[in-house]
């Protein structure tokens, strides 16, 4: 290129460059109450976790210093109960799942081509309520009020009368206020990578960590519902005594036990997948050559996306279930080991026909491989039923759990933060410290942990806040104490290596890895848009096949390199093949994502104060927040299709027929059809297995009633199918049907609701397990009748207002979906409250 | 416009293992349910059996599907060149892998049925 077109380039990158910046930033100050950017927003998320995982880092300090010696007084039992539980709870919830997110939320827009997520102001939201609610779990250890039933919360341990404080409480509610936020991003990143991605990247030529985090957010999706119902579950067992999980009542703790592994299992999945996904990235970048067996690993990641869900149970193999339930669950978790043994052998072959350079994300790389397989190895012998059953409870599992989580998860990311902190930053490290924090990571940790498994061999059970002298104890705990020390002081020195990066690092041009993925086709740090335009994607590394895209996207000659109205845009393209389909218009700096989590923490908090009149107050906030949210989109008239730049012409996606608003109430419903299943597993469990059935008096459910509701369910769904219908076609007629229609739906939702308040009135929840479950299935309906309720209102009140077309159509479909789902899920709640029981009885107790 | 190009084509990435959880729920529910009823031995575990193998039915059946989907898509492609990179051709290959991995996963969960004892 010649020099006069080369200025003429720069010139025009530099005006696009200011119109967007105009356009996309996002100022300091208060403004960032209000920010919505996903660089933003991944940041914070990342930050906020990293504060976590040093929260509860110190705590394990404090763990260690009190096993370090037998009869040792640093933390008393209670002391130690609530220490233990923070540390695991912070680092399951509130460190690893949300750095993951953050990590997703910053890394895929600029991975797949696009300015920014599908939903901005969703991930906001999410991130406040991660923010408020980690903030209440953490920081409750302040005032003595920390929970102390472990991680994972057993049931009775953690009901009312054996843990009467409040520390419970939080845990519960805190947990599932966050597990909101980890639900939202799930569905952003579905969304975002099957349909926010650049014209041409085709799901086989998308990076393959887009891969692993959608198969990670779909197991988000399936994986958190059990859990948010069982919390809600104990919650409202503690709260109003309806007894689910207490025996003498019809309830089983066992239940309890089912509910947290069908998440806890998979949740280990769902933390390793996305650091796996980075070593996928970053290995072959260092082998200099691309990923060897790229179909082979995606369908390996599918696979265990599947087979992680097989596996909860064998996290119960001592609660006395017979031999074959018990095999099946040990089968499914030697099967687990294949694909990810697949994974192994694509990177040992990628690395074998390679030219691999060692720095310092590749060291930590190589010691995942070390700890990761291990602790895999120990997994496969936990896997064993009998062997389990010697080490069950013992300090052996929690030097398991830590080689596969640490293995698995942090040494993977610690990787992972030297690889993209330039891409962050725009600063590349200076000083040689990074891998003398490796080393002392390294020794530190196998010190700590190997040791650890023999500790728990010779029988040293877990939670147990201190030993006698002579057991054979004292020497393994307290090398481990040692070594976790270490282990910290590695830690704090990559902390020091990380501050020092970022205020003294070396400036770069751009990609100093030679990586061949779009988020180096850009100036780091990166602008808020990402892309000055978009780039037509043709091979899995773009930037090895056009080393001068990131200058032809910096001036505008990909797609959308302009700024039109002062709108900020993206495009949407079609799932397989990644044709470009509409223009997506996106929010900036909008406060409603911090109002909605605000509202709903007064909710949460009035809950977790036992303040029960000032609940609705918070769930009535939430809603016109969320109201106000989702009408602040709407248009007044048809938009025309607009020029997309290369030629293309495409419609805005308010006019769209399906725009990413619509593909996210799918993966919705799907994550609620999970907990809805989940729940319908508990009213069968308990009615087919829990001790202290029947019940005294069973519930006394009025058929005509059933009927009604039924009926008007039904009607709800069809009115809903019915709007939708009417309203694909413009006309003045189709428009009077729609909303007769969607009137109808709203009507039928209201009778739905008085139907199941005349059933309710024959329930004492109290009074046994039977009441419980069948309350709780009503109760799950008429949050559906609800929410159908407000939708058919917000789709009329738009559709009143020329906020609806036969093109302007997604909020009625999208209600006619819900409508649909309640339709459905009612029916088989009626019929499992008004059958099931009675049906599932052994037949010596059938009355 | 190939059916994998679709996006209901992407149902064939999990159909296999989808059937694979089926398998896995309808003999862990089964099987306990038939504990907890004192069924006898032999209807037990022939109640088990027959669901074990009307899953591997329908798993292997998915086998044959997804590769004459996949023969489909090459045809469909021929000519063009780069089916791979195209998403069709990735789905279809993926749907092969994953199909039969899912009949194997399906056939190997349920091999305990006919060594172990049936509620003990």
């Amino acid at each position: 290129m010649t020099e006069p077109g080369t200025a003429a380039r720069r010139a025009r990158a530099i005006r696009l460059h200011r119109a967007l910046h105009a356009v996309w930033d996002t100022p300091p100050g208060w403004a960032r109450l209000g920010a919505v950017n996903h660089s933003i927003v991944g940041r914070r998320f990342m930050l906020t976790a990293l504060f976590f995982f040093v929260a509860a880092g110190l705590l394990a300090m404090l763990l260690r210093t009190q096993l370090a010696l037998p009869l040792n007084d640093v933390l008393g039992p209670g002391a130690y109960a609530q220490v233990v539980t923070l540390h695991g709870t912070v680092m399951m919830f509130l460190f690893a799942i949300p750095f993951i997110e953050g990590m997703a939320l910053y890394l895929l827009p600029k991975l797949l081509g696009a300015r920014d997520l599908a939903f901005p102001r969703l991930s906001a939201f999410g991130y406040w309520c991660y923010l408020i609610g980690g903030s209440v779990v953490l920081g409750s250890i302040a005032f003595g009020a920390a929970p102390d039933g472990g991680w994972f919360m057993y049931t009775p341990l953690s009901s009312k009368p054996y843990s009467p404080g409040i520390g419970a409480d939080v845990w519960l509610l805190g947990i599932t206020f966050v597990e909101v936020s980890a639900i939202a991003a799930a569905v952003e990143i579905t969304v975002t990578i099957l349909k926010v991605r650049a014209p041409g990247m085709s799901l086989g030529r998308m990076p393959i960590m887009a891969w692993y985090l959608l198969v990670t957010a779909l197991m988000i999706l399936g994986g958190f519902p059990p859990l948010i119902l069982g919390s809600v579950l104990l919650e409202v067992e503690r709260a109003f005594g309806w007894p689910f999980f207490s025996p003498e009542k019809g309830g089983d703790p066992l239940l309890w036990q089912h509910l947290f592994w069908l998440f806890g299992h998979p949740e280990v999945y769902i933390i390793f997948l996305p650091a796996a996904g980075a070593i996928s990235t970053i290995l072959p970048v260092f082998a200099r050559r691309p990923i060897v067996g790229y179909a082979w690993v995606v369908s390996a990641v599918v696979a265990l996306g599947f087979l992680s869900f097989g596996l909860w149970v064998h996290h119960m193999f001592a609660t006395g279930l017979p031999r074959l339930s018990l095999a099946f669950f040990s089968a499914a978790s030697l099967l687990v080991a294949v694909p990810t043994g697949v994974q192994v052998f694509a990177w040992l072959a990628t690395l074998a026909k390679g030219r691999p350079v060692l720095t310092l994300p590749m060291l930590y790389i190589l010691g995942f491989f070390f700890v990761f397989v291990a602790g895999g190895l120990t997994g496969v012998m936990v896997a064993i039923v009998p062997f389990d059953e010697q080490v069950h409870d013992t300090h052996f599992v929690v030097a398991h759990l830590h080689y596969v989580l640490i293995g698995g998860f942090v040494l993977p990311i610690l990787g992972a933060i030297y690889y993209w902190l330039p891409q962050i930053s725009g600063r590349m490290p200076v000083f040689g410290l990074g891998k003398t924090a490796f080393w002392l990571i390294f020794a530190g940790f196998n010190i700590t942990f190997l040791v650890m498994h023999w500790t728990g061999l010779l029988g040293m059970p877990r939670r147990v806040f201190t030993y006698e002298a002579g057991l054979g104890w004292h020497a393994p705990n307290l090398i481990s104490s040692v070594g976790a020390f270490v282990l910290t002081m590695g830690f704090a020195l990559v902390a020091l290596d990380l501050f020092l990066q970022l205020r003294h690092g070396r400036s770069f041009r751009r990609d100093p890895w030679n990586a061949g993925t779009l988020e180096w086709a850009m100036p780091t740090p990166p602008a808020s848009y990402a892309f000055a335009s978009l780039p037509h994607v043709a091979s899995r590394d773009p930037l090895h096949d056009d080393p001068t895209l990131p200058q032809c996207l910096a001036a505008g000659e990909g797609y959308l390199g302009r700024v039109r109205e002062g709108r900020m845009e993206t495009l949407v393209v079609s799932m397989v093949d990644a044709k470009p389909e509409q223009i997506l218009v996106l929010p900036n700096q909008d406060r409603g994502p911090l109002w909605t989590a605000l509202s709903l923490a007064v909710f949460f908090g009035a809950l977790l104060a036992s303040l029960y009149w000032l609940a609705p107050v918070g769930l009535v906030l939430t809603l016109v927040f969320a109201w106000r949210w989702a009408a602040s989109g709407a248009m007044r008239a048809d938009p025309p299709p607009e020029d997309a730049g290369r030629g293309v012409v495409l419609p805005l996606h308010v006019a769209a027929a399906r725009p990413p608003t619509w593909w996210a109430m799918p993966f919705l419903l799907l994550a609620d059809a999970i907990l809805f299943s989940s729940l319908a597993f508990g009213v069968v469990f308990l009615a087919a297995f829990a001790p202290g059935w029947p019940a005294p008096s069973p519930p006394d459910l009025p058929g005509v009633a059933a009927l009604v509701c039924a009926a008007a369910l039904v009607g709800a769904g069809s009115a809903g199918v019915g709007a939708g219908w009417a309203n694909r076609r413009a006309g003045i007629a189709r428009g009077v049907a729609r909303d007769a229609c969607l009137a109808v739906a709203a009507v039928a939702s209201t009778v739905a609701l008085g139907a199941l308040a005349r059933l309710a009135l024959g329930l004492a929840p109290t009074s046994h397990a039977h009441h419980a479950v069948v309350g709780a299935l009503l109760a799950y309906v008429a949050l559906h009748a609800t929410v159908g309720l407000i939708l058919s209102a917000f789709c009329l009140r738009l559709s009143l207002g020329g906020a609806i077309s036969a093109l302007r159509r997604s909020p009625v479909e999208i209600a006619a979906m819900w409508q649909l789902y309640t339709a459905a899920t009612g029916l088989v709640a009626l019929v499992l409250a008004l059958l099931a029981p009675e049906a599932l009885r052994p037949p010596e107790v059938v009355r | 416009m190939s059916v994998l190009s679709r996006p209901s084509g992407l149902l064939w990435l999990v159909a296999g293992f989808l059937v694979w959880s089926s398998a896995f729920l309808v003999l862990y529910g089964l099987h306990a349910i038939g504990c907890v009823r004192a069924w006898d031995a032999e209807t037990l575990r022939g109640a088990l059996v027959a669901a074990w193998g009307v899953h591997l039915v329908v798993a292997g059946g998915l086998v044959p599907l997804a590769r004459r989907a996949r023969r489909g898509v090459r045809d469909d492609a021929e000519g063009r060149g780069d089916a791979e990179g195209r998403g069709a051709g990735f789905v279809a290959r993926a749907a092969v892998v994953l199909s039969t991995a899912a009949f194997v996963a399906t056939l190997w969960i349920g091999l305990p049925l006919l060594a172990y004892p049936l509620c003990r």
